[in-house]
């Protein structure tokens, strides 16, 4: 079973966000990026001690996301501590170190987040063209489900980074 | 058996979170621009990343290579530092034109972060703040192309919407692509350029009578309440959604590649603009 602390997992997560806006987004795909923070809040949400552990790691995670963004303080941290939620209430039926189970749930909560976060940004700041909506979500969920393995794995091996 | 496991309800983080969503943006926006100041030592790692493979194939695998590798990266930098003012001197000299009868002063700031952490948002973060004189609503520019708007400021480090945020509009105006420097653009009829969360923007509400013919420049025109000169280069005409449609929507792709940006120019407007918001209008003569 792996164990973290959430301190350090933050602190993880700060290191994560400056690599996310530098070289990951050097590789992005037609403006789309990998999520590392979403895939890091899967993490946090699959193997927490407790469900406290859990949901404070994810809204930790999602408040740092939103440090890096122009959208309002606090709209990531709602969408990860809900993405963070649903997966401590499934994760007893989840095979949680199986990389498909994984690459599923970061997929699936890449989706949402992305999704809940588009129309967010239409209502509040202006349309989205559909198109772009639909093409953009399911690239991130791909690529996010993508790096999530090898994220993972890193971590449950390494445990001194997060422990 | 392991400790008993105890189910936390996610009810106060939640609460948390809407309070901080509805909390004026002001407030919330200051202390996200203020706390990435902390980001500012990650700075070089974006110029890094645009080197990405060369740094890794061309790393020196002998020792003896290292003090040459070290004198080499001295004078790369040297190099690069004149580069840097050369661009600015650069940047400085193109500006002149546009800017040339508007009193207009620039700034210059290097980029933090090219990027949104966002998707769907567009933003840069630069390197200088209040106590650099940005203000929030300034024009950003890079040459004679509009980066984007300052949208907040912290004491040290600001953050800048760029043209392809959905939220950035500009009145704007399609130049035919024969346009001569001097020529006057006021038969074009004016739209609205918005930016589209993609990798470019429209320009809508505008006659359909205009030709918007592709590969013409989009320029903003003049709105000097908002600190908006005229001339500014937006981007290029891609195509038009449909000629018949009285108000059809022009797409327009950005010239500039804003991952690319390392620093920008800020553009202040004058003082007379800034304290009564009204246009500056030169006497007949041309004079000052």
């Amino acid at each position: 079973m792996v164990k973290y602390s959430t301190g350090k997992l933050a602190l993880l997560a700060a290191a994560a966000l400056a690599f996310e806006l530098t070289l990951l987004e050097s590789w992005s795909i037609g403006g789309v990026r990998a999520e590392l923070l979403l895939s890091l809040a899967c993490f946090a949400a699959l193997f927490a001690r407790d469900s406290g552990q859990g949901l404070l790691a994810s809204w930790l995670i999602g408040l740092l996301k939103d440090l890096g963004s122009a959208g309002p303080l606090g709209l990531h941290a709602l969408l990860f501590l809900g993405a963070g939620w649903v997966v401590l209430q499934i994760r007893q039926i989840l095979f949680r170190e199986s990389p498909l189970t994984q690459i599923g749930v970061t997929f699936v909560a890449a989706c949402w987040v992305n999704l809940a976060a588009a129309i967010v940004v239409s209502i509040s700041v202006g349309g989205i063209p559909f198109g772009v909506i639909v093409g953009k979500t399911l690239l991130s969920g791909l690529l996010t489900a993508g790096i999530t393995v090898p994220v993972h794995l890193t971590l449950m091996q390494a445990r001194w980074l997060v422990k | 058996m392991g400790p008993k496991k105890k189910r936390s309800s996610p009810w106060p983080l939640l609460f948390v979170s809407l309070a901080l969503v509805c909390s004026p943006s002001s407030c919330s926006q200051k202390s996200q621009v203020t706390a990435l100041a902390g980001f500012i030592p990650f700075q070089g790692l974006g110029r890094w990343a645009s080197r990405f493979p060369g740094n890794v194939l061309n790393s020196p695998s002998q020792e003896s290579a290292a003090k040459i590798s070290f004198l080499e990266d001295q004078n790369q930098r040297l190099l690069k530092e004149n580069q840097r003012l050369a661009l600015q001197l650069e940047q400085a000299l193109g500006m002149k034109q546009p800017v040339r009868d508007q009193n207009y002063r620039m700034l210059s700031a290097d980029v933090i972060f090219a990027t949104d952490s966002s998707p769907w948002r567009k933003s840069l973060t630069l390197a200088s703040g209040t106590s650099h004189g940005v203000e929030k609503g300034m024009l950003v520019v890079y040459n004679s192309q509009v980066v984007g708007r300052v949208s907040e400021v912290g004491p040290k480090t600001s953050r800048v919407q760029t043209v392809t945020d959905p939220g950035f509009r500009a009145a704007a105006v399609a130049a035919p692509r024969t346009y001569v420097a001097g020529v006057s653009l006021s038969e074009r009829h004016p739209g609205v350029y918005t930016g589209t969360s993609g990798e470019s923007g429209e320009l809508k509400w505008y006659s359909g009578e205009t030709a918007a013919e592709p590969g013409a420049f989009v320029v903003t025109s003049e709105d000097p309440i908002n600190g908006v000169p005229r001339g500014l280069i937006l981007g290029r005409v891609t195509g038009t959604s449909s000629v018949r449609n009285p108000l059809p929507r022009v797409g327009v792709e950005p010239v500039l590649n804003f991952r690319a940006l390392e620093h920008v120019m800020l553009l202040v407007a004058p003082m007379e603009v800034r304290t009564s918001g009204l246009p500056s209008r030169p006497p007949s003569g041309g004079g000052r």
